[in-house]
């Protein structure tokens, strides 16, 4: 019923966005990102637990890590998609519980905006990771982290610890600490996966909705 | 401890309630294992004992770890031709710490240990 009733309230969301869009961009030509984040984001806030208010929304430290392969990733290039950020590693039980459902999440939202990154805390490093990166299948970006990340996000003292990174780089929510109810995850991403389709594309705090995204009201 | 003799010295390790550290040999071999290493000195270690692991399941894994308030025993040797007086040797427990929800990342404890060779 829960669930039913979430989804039920996205679909309902998109709809006035793409409305209040309209408005915006018949008035002004141009749909700066404020005009529709901040009516959504209100909305947002009333409907589910947890969630930050705009300018409650505090930017993720940027960092640069690399993967398996060597590849350098920036969390600031990830701008524009909405972000699970996952610090855990190969040693913690807990961690190994919630891998299924990113590897889930990714099958399923990648294709709308969503980026789930692991950064291991291995101080082993590659020789543990990439292992067990191939037994468990892991299907997203896994970086492999160091301490001076770790004070970036407050220590990570405990894993797992999870941030979820809305569309503009900012804490969405509070951090999960320890092991987290998949369907609080779920709730999040669709929250700020819900309003957005593949057709936008954000750059310096400015939103182009294309022609194929307006809601075009017929004239009678 | 006298010259050529040998004795078995108790650590007694004390586990926060609701939390628990891997056995010495976990069964996944992605676990960290509890370890206890001393330093070299006038006496050396010549064998650990560590109390039988419990069992516990977290998601669909069974792991062997220790709770509460347990003993790991080093047994110690000293040479025949060990220096005479009184030294203080050190020692490492390794450990890294769960519960059901979460893990602390792996840390170690120093263990200073008084040794008088008579």
């Amino acid at each position: 019923m829960l669930i039913l009733g979430r989804i039920k309230w996205i679909v309902k969301m998109s709809t006035s966005r793409l409305v209040s869009s309209a408005l915006c961009v018949a008035a002004a030509g141009l749909l700066l990102l404020a005009c529709s984040r901040s009516r959504v984001t209100n909305a947002e806030a009333s409907s589910v637990p947890g969630i930050k208010t705009l300018k409650n929304r505090r930017p993720a430290p940027d960092f640069t890590l690399k993967d398996a392969s060597g590849q350098a990733t920036k969390l600031s290039d990830l701008k524009g998609k909405v972000v699970l950020l996952n610090f855990w590693a190969t040693w913690c039980g807990p961690c190994a519980l919630e891998i299924p459902w990113f590897e889930q999440f990714e099958q399923q939202y990648r294709s709308k905006g969503l980026e789930i990154v692991g950064v291991s805390m291995d101080e082993e490093g590659w020789g543990v990771v990439r292992p067990y990166i191939a037994e468990h299948k892991i299907n997203y970006r896994v970086l492999l982290g160091n301490d001076s990340v770790g004070e970036l996000y407050g220590g990570v003292d405990s894993l797992p610890t999870t941030f979820i990174i809305d569309r503009e780089g900012r804490f969405a929510f509070p951090p999960h600490v320890g092991l987290a109810e998949k369907n609080e995850y779920l709730s999040e991403i669709q929250t700020l996966l819900g309003n957005s389709g593949p057709n936008q594309s954000t750059s310096a705090g400015l939103r182009l909705i294309t022609p194929a995204s307006l809601f075009v009201r017929p004239t009678e | 401890m006298k010259r050529g003799s040998t004795a078995v010295q108790t650590l007694v390790v004390d586990v926060l309630s609701g939390f628990h550290v891997n056995n010495d040999h976990p069964r996944d071999e992605f676990l960290i294992p509890l370890t206890l290493k001393w330093d070299g000195g006038p006496i050396k270690a010549t064998g650990f004992h560590f109390p039988k692991p419990e069992e516990i399941q977290v998601g669909a894994d069974h792991l062997l770890v220790f709770t509460g308030k347990f003993d790991v025993k080093t047994d110690f040797a000293v040479d025949a031709n060990a220096p005479v007086g009184s030294t203080t040797i050190t020692g490492k427990l390794r450990y890294q710490a769960c519960s059901n929800q979460m893990c602390f990342r792996p840390a170690s404890l120093e263990i200073k240990l008084p040794v008088t060779v008579e």
